[in-house]
């Protein structure tokens, strides 16, 4: 959703969870994400984003969180 | 071959830090906004997620209503697109370390160049639309192909049939990985690489899809001499309700077999979404339940 009136700043969030049965895993198996990012669009095709994000699962896998300060221009 | 792709991406690049920079009114930048003379936000609620106009503009072929195309040759400058994103990078990852015999936490920090991507797209002549696409992945990452499709216009009256031929992303409009707001990546796959052919069309407030291409399957059966068939096939039918999108999609995805008495498995997916927004908010939510079975081929 965008945060002002001039559409400068949108904000996304995200979750999502997967289930993954035996046939496509070892074990049954939960994998869930989430996903926050703030966006500053400089003009319509260049932004600015700051995310960050977690992934984890239910069998004692790896968790992971990473944030990234990126740029993303389309020309 | 390094110096070009440093030129053809720091050029590019240094152009549009400037004129981020510079003030100047917000439109006309990309290749669709650069051919119309319309503001970019004509077709995106956020640059890259397209809005209900560009979802339709996509669907018609590239074409504003009503517009038959043109070929490139006609137009003032060659139809071509970059897209690029680097950033800075800093992730932890908290895993059990048998060496130690407990889980620890480790971390690091990284400059990447996300991607680089090129695009031509547009119209090739009256009623046939076109797109080709490549990227590089990573400062050292190879080029890869992306997208290689033509697509006939209007097969049936206004655009209610329309044949796509080639390698295409295989998505629902409004639930396309390469047009996410985020960086990371869905969880879930909810763009499909596809390569073979597409029916596909409008009327009225309906969408439609109907697609058959190749598995990839690299193993079958001992006896199998053919393995990359137009075996996969999918569907999807999207209606729209005054603006709110709601989509069933089935996709029959044939894989590598997990025993050598069958051909292959076949994952069978099936997905509701729906798109609902209002103002300055979007909110899109997607299941998809999947099955698997083995088929057995004679």
């Amino acid at each position: 959703m965008f945060l002002d009136k001039d559409s400068k700043w949108l904000l996304t969030a995200r979750y999502e969870q997967r289930q993954l049965p035996k046939f496509m895993s070892l074990v049954k198996e939960t994998d869930q994400s989430i996903v926050g990012g703030v966006n500053w669009y400089a003009n319509p095709n260049a932004r600015l984003g700051l995310e960050w994000s977690h992934v984890s699962d239910d069998i004692d896998g790896p968790k992971t969180n990473e944030v990234q300060a990126y740029v993303h221009l389309g020309y | 071959m390094r110096l070009l792709r440093m030129i053809l991406l720091v050029a590019p690049l240094l152009t549009l830090v400037i004129q981020g920079i510079l003030p100047r009114p917000s439109n006309g930048l990309p290749l669709f906004a650069r051919k119309y003379g319309v503001a970019c936000t004509t077709c995106h609620m956020a640059f890259p997620r397209l809005n209900s106009f560009g979802m339709a503009f996509r669907q018609n072929g590239y074409r504003m209503p009503a517009a038959k195309g043109t070929s490139p040759w006609e137009d003032k400058e060659f139809p071509l697109s970059l897209v690029a994103s680097v950033g800075v990078d800093y992730f932890s990852t908290d895993a059990f370390d048998s060496a130690a015999g407990k889980r620890q936490t480790t971390s690091a920090s990284e400059f990447v160049q996300n991607t680089v991507e090129f695009h031509t797209a547009g119209t090739l002549a009256p009623e046939i639309t076109f797109h080709f696409d490549n990227n590089f992945e990573g400062v050292d990452g190879p080029l890869n192909s992306g997208m290689a499709f033509v697509m006939f216009d209007d097969v049936a009256k206004d655009g209610a049939l329309n044949v796509k031929l080639g390698i295409y992303d295989q998505e629902i409009p409004y639930l396309s990985d390469s047009r996410r707001t985020t960086w990371s990546h869905y969880l879930s796959p909810v763009t499909l690489g596809a390569e073979g052919f597409e029916l596909n069309g409008t009327k009225s407030a309906w969408t439609y899809a109907l697609g058959l291409g190749n598995s990839s399957r690299t193993q079958g059966k001992s006896t199998d001499r053919s393995l990359n068939r137009l075996e996969n096939t999918y569907a999807w039918l999207m209606r729209d309700f005054k603006g709110q999108l709601v989509t069933a999609r089935v996709v029959l995805d044939r894989q590598d077999p997990r025993d050598t008495t069958t051909s292959s498995s076949l994952h069978t997916q099936a997905e509701l979404s729906a798109y609902l927004n209002h103002g300055r908010w979007v909110l899109r939510s997607s299941t998809r339940p999947m099955k698997r079975c083995s088929i057995p081929r004679t």
